[in-house]
């Protein structure tokens, strides 16, 4: 199936271009021949206009991010395929597995997305799904490779089909779900058709708003926006690794040795059937009679029960005995468990290539300014060094001893194995009385230490956010209020050279901010309630750039270059000038200026 | 020494090097008096309003001036102040010169840190599942004692 689908993201400024085309020429969607009876002016060459339907610009901004488009392998609508796509979404991406999932919205906490539900020789089928994951629709797309028919499909898109010409005007459009096919015939003539197979109107810009949830337009002008150009140029994302002269390390293999099968005890995994059973053949007159007289308790029997959160390996179903105690009335059947360590992959997570993940590629992606954090199920919540993680894969492993309930959760990037937590799985289950004051103690006393570590670390918060805060104060360069106007951009020049980290507006919004733990400690009798889905949690800078900062302003470069080379804005950290036939004081301008920021 | 004044007109940013003022009129005279070349007072006699000059050129002194000041000191007489224009003046030498940029409109590398970057209150938060989660239970019964077989 390799290349059978293809996604074509196009950004704003194609589709309005292409809103503009469907507002001139009603005709190209109508079916209808040109006003003088002729035929349509669209050639092959225009097929461009196919496939996305778009309203006026006010509305751009409910719409998602990447308008995608569908096509088969062979069709020549690649024209979209030149510029301006986000980061992480490639041109002419493949999305071909049953499953993927693209998502519309990348700047939103939640994003709507569509997801491959099936595909078939000819067809595709396509889920639209909420930002909530609620489905709420599917559409199945035809796809005729080998003929000189191409079948293009709008995945839901807002357009004003009664009157798309005043689409300038109108408010009220509508999902499209339908397809819109195009057929090229030998170059000497076409049709097409538009069919629904299901829509929603949209009466109003609110309905709009809350189906496709808000998203900002593209704005090229802003270098950290995705169709920025920080994406092309300047930054390399990839650069920071771990570098070749970086050895792996690797958590060993699970141990060969294990209670199991040791003969000492026997682990198993009854069904609760057959602990009904064993609750009858222990409370049987003959039984405890026996128990009486040869154990001083039940405790010498049983070593524990528990209940672990995961299917364990089964083994054989046995007939049980106790030190040869043989009652046919009483014979107990129970499932061994076949082994006694469990080593369970929660999957990766590839923070280099999924849509999901938001990047700017820029300091901001890296700490102080991003955070990281991961939910471990049964473990906690724990920070992460977003340096170590930024463009990796990562991969979560658990390791279980069903003996104790000890698990280790072991945290592989990039084939290194950094982060190794511990906590534990079991519920334990009381058998005595005993057991049961034990259990209810310990639980106690972990809600105890819960309020104690949660009230420092909120203390701990808020200090360092007011000592940080007075720190910033301080250090505050903007002091322009004195000197001629010269001077004031030369001082703001020597605070950008200069680069206190403390007083960098952005870092100190970051950095101020408290970490609050997201949750206490999670195991024994706690841990069968809480989340199960272990999680990654990144918080990253929202950027606040003006249009065409850049030009104004400059942007670090940190290069050595001859000025000649460059073009635009420029501030110079130091320069040697020579070959000049100017005075002292001349020159000495010419430096001042030069550092202060000059136009080439 | 008679030499040429050529009188300007820019309107292009002060700190560009490569000006492109527009010639407004060429006045052609002799320094009476002693100046500076850097910062001349030039005394010029002309028969007209020197208001659309905002620069000039002069060849001799191979310079070009922004005029910051112009006085009218009697019928016709008009004193024009001067600063050299370091940048268009000496153009070609500093674009010849190298460097180390700290700051650039082109080039530039958005993963060197900066003080003038600017973040607003309220982060981005992203909540990225790991494909799997725990799913199911079982019991684990510990006993000690206990022998057992297959069958009966």
């Amino acid at each position: 199936m390799a290349d059978l689908w293809r996604l074509v993201h196009v950004n704003a400024d194609h589709t309005r271009q292409i809103a503009k085309y469907m507002v001139e020429f009603p005709e190209f969607y109508s079916g209808q021949p040109q006003a003088d009876g002729s035929a349509s002016k669209y050639a092959d060459s225009e097929s461009l206009q196919v496939g996305i339907l778009v309203k006026y610009e006010d509305v751009m901004r409910y719409m998602p991010k990447q308008p995608l488009y569908v096509r088969g392998p062979g069709d020549a609508y690649n024209t979209f395929e030149t510029a301006g796509f986000g980061p992480g979404l490639t041109q002419g991406e493949v999305f071909n597995t049953v499953g993927e999932r693209l998502y519309l919205d990348r700047w939103d906490a939640k994003h709507p997305y569509i997801e491959i539900l099936g595909i078939g020789g000819t067809n595709i089928t396509l889920g639209y799904f909420t930002a909530g994951g609620v489905k709420a629709y599917q559409v199945t797309i035809n796809h005729l490779s080998t003929s000189s028919s191409v079948s293009c499909q709008t995945i839901p898109w807002v357009a004003n089909l009664s009157d798309v010409a005043n689409w300038e005007t109108k408010d009220d459009c509508r999902l499209i779900t339908g397809s819109l096919t195009y057929f090229i015939t030998g170059g000497a003539g076409f049709g097409y058709s538009f069919g629904f197979i299901q829509s929603i109107n949209v009466s109003s810009v609110d309905n709009a708003k809350a189906f496709w949830g808000v998203a900002e337009p593209l704005d090229g002008d802003n270098p950290y926006s995705p169709a920025g150009k920080t994406m092309p140029g300047g930054g390399r994302r990839n650069k920071q690794d771990f570098g070749d002269w970086s050895d792996d390390v690797t958590a060993d293999g699970m141990p060969v040795r294990s209670a199991v099968g040791s003969g000492l005890i026997s682990v198993f995994s009854p069904t609760a059937s057959e602990m009904m059973t064993l609750s009858k053949v222990l409370w049987s007159k003959d039984f405890f009679n026996w128990v009486n007289n040869m154990v001083s308790n039940i405790d010498d029997l049983f070593i524990f029960l528990g209940i672990v959160p995961f299917n364990v390996t089964k083994g054989n179903t046995v007939n049980v005995t106790y030190f040869g105690f043989v009652d046919p009335s009483s014979t107990i059947s129970l499932t061994l468990c076949s082994q006694q360590y469990y080593e369970i992959d929660m999957g990766t997570i590839d923070l280099a290539n999924d849509g999901r993940v938001h990047r700017s590629d820029s300091v901001f992606d890296y700490s102080p300014f991003s955070k990281l954090g991961i939910y471990l199920p049964f473990i906690g919540f724990e920070e992460l060094d977003i340096d170590e993680f930024r463009d990796k894969a990562v991969n979560l492993t658990y390791r279980i001893d069903i003996l104790t309930g000890s698990c280790l959760a072991l945290l592989t990037v990039n084939g290194k194995t950094l982060y190794q937590f511990s906590g534990n799985c079991m519920t334990q289950l009381p058998l005595t009385s005993l057991d049961a004051s034990q259990i209810v103690s310990n639980s106690v006393n972990i809600a105890t230490a819960l309020v104690g570590v949660g009230s420092a670390s909120a203390i701990a918060g808020a200090g360092a956010a007011a000592i940080e805060s007075a720190m910033n104060r301080e250090n505050n360069p903007m002091n322009a209020e004195q000197g001629s106007l010269q001077n004031a951009r030369f001082e703001a020049q020597v605070s950008f050279a200069g680069g206190n980290l403390a007083s960098a507006t952005a870092n100190g919004m970051m950095g101020m901010k408290p970490n609050f733990k997201h949750s206490g400690a999670l195991g024994a009798s706690t841990s069968l309630f809480a989340v199960k889905q272990p999680y990654l949690f990144l918080t990253t800078p929202n950027e606040a750039v003006p249009d065409g900062y850049e030009k104004y302003c400059g942007l670090p470069s940190n290069i050595t270059s001859r000025l000649g080379d460059l073009s635009g804005y420029t501030v110079v950290e130091d320069i040697r000038l020579n070959g000049l036939v100017a005075t002292s004081p001349e020159v000495d301008e010419i430096y001042k200026l030069l550092k202060t920021g000059v136009i080439i | 020494m008679a030499f040429d004044i050529h009188l300007m007109n820019n309107q292009e940013e002060l700190n560009k090097i490569k000006k492109n003022p527009a010639g407004v009129r060429t006045l052609t005279g002799t320094l009476r008096e002693g100046t500076s070349i850097v910062d001349p007072e030039i005394l010029i006699e002309y028969d007209g309003a020197l208001t659309d000059c905002n620069y000039m050129h002069i060849p001799t002194f191979h310079r070009y001036y922004f005029i910051t000041n112009i006085e009218s000191v009697g019928n016709k007489l008009w004193k024009i102040y001067a600063h050299c224009d370091v940048l268009k003046t000496y153009a070609e030498g500093i674009l010849n010169c190298t460097g180390v940029i700290s700051r650039q409109e082109k080039d530039w590398n958005l993963f060197l840190n900066d003080a003038a970057f600017k973040v607003y209150a309220n982060p981005r938060l992203q909540v990225i599942n790991f494909p799997q989660k725990f799913t199911g239970d079982d019991y684990i019964l510990v006993m000690k004692g206990t022998h057992y077989y297959i069958g009966d």
